[in-house]
């Protein structure tokens, strides 16, 4: 699961130094396949918790130890996982503004009609790469402490 | 107008770094992972367990912000902005640690229950 987050920010990286060249095709497709590695780890979230539930853990109880724990993995991993699954959406619908070029003829954009602007992408990308970076230390003190 | 897009074109400008650089980072990003995943696999154990996860958590957080996030790029009145509050309430988080002994002995002198 590590892995795949790492991988989704690398291909996000790499997607708004695309975008800042203006490259749509590419932005496009490297933000979809951020998003392909993100809706993988929110799978894999599931197929974990399904294990864990199946297992005996719950909100209110561990079979291991403390039942705290239960209630802070459940907690923190879900609303986790829910900001992936935000970022997921978002991913889709920018990369679709950029595929259809949306940002070179200054479009305006659906609810804000603004025009839209490639800041879009890094904004995105900061998103994304903070949605990573929590991981980083759900990891570290959840699955390896 | 003019100038508006002007701005905006030198502004694209402004984050050009090499697709090498991002790559470097991701392959350290990996190696960084499979170091903490082998932390686990050798079961170490005690406090060189717990400063090794730390570590690693910590380079690879800083390689997320500092090239990902394009903190390296900022300027250093923003990267102070954004890292300073976080370092403080850990400062704050481990007065906290060293206080606890002191408040367990208190709360064990004046508040134990009589047996």
């Amino acid at each position: 699961m590590t892995f795949v987050l790492i991988s989704s920010s690398g291909t996000m990286a790499m997607a708004v130094n695309f975008g800042y060249r203006r490259d749509r095709t590419k932005t496009a497709v490297l933000m979809l396949v951020t998003a392909a590695f993100g809706a993988t780890f929110v799978g894999m979230q599931a197929f974990e918790w399904t294990k864990l539930i199946m297992e005996g853990v719950r909100p209110w109880d561990n079979p291991w130890g403390a039942a705290q724990f239960g209630s802070s993995f459940f907690m923190i991993t879900g609303f986790h996982g829910t900001h992936v699954t935000i970022g997921v959406i978002f991913l889709i619908a920018i990369a679709r503004k950029v595929w259809r070029g949306d940002f070179d003829v200054e479009r305006r954009g659906f609810f804000t009609s603004r025009k839209g602007h490639y800041e879009i992408v890094e904004i995105t990308g900061l998103y994304w790469h903070f949605v990573d970076l929590v991981w980083v230390f759900i990891f570290a003190l959840f699955y390896l402490w | 107008m003019h100038d508006a897009v002007a701005s905006g074109a030198t502004h694209a400008k402004g984050q050009q770094h090499p697709i090498k650089l991002y790559l470097v980072v991701w392959g350290w990003l990996f190696v960084l992972s499979t170091c903490s995943y082998l932390v686990d696999y050798f079961g170490l154990h005690g406090y060189l367990r717990w400063s090794l996860i730390l570590l690693f958590m910590v380079l690879k957080a800083g390689l997320i912000v500092a090239v990902f996030m394009h903190m390296a790029w900022e300027r250093l009145a923003l990267a102070y902005a954004i890292l300073l509050p976080p370092v403080l309430v850990l400062v704050f988080v481990a007065i906290m640690v060293f206080e606890s002994d002191y408040t367990h002995l208190i709360r064990v002198i004046f508040f134990a229950p009589p047996t």
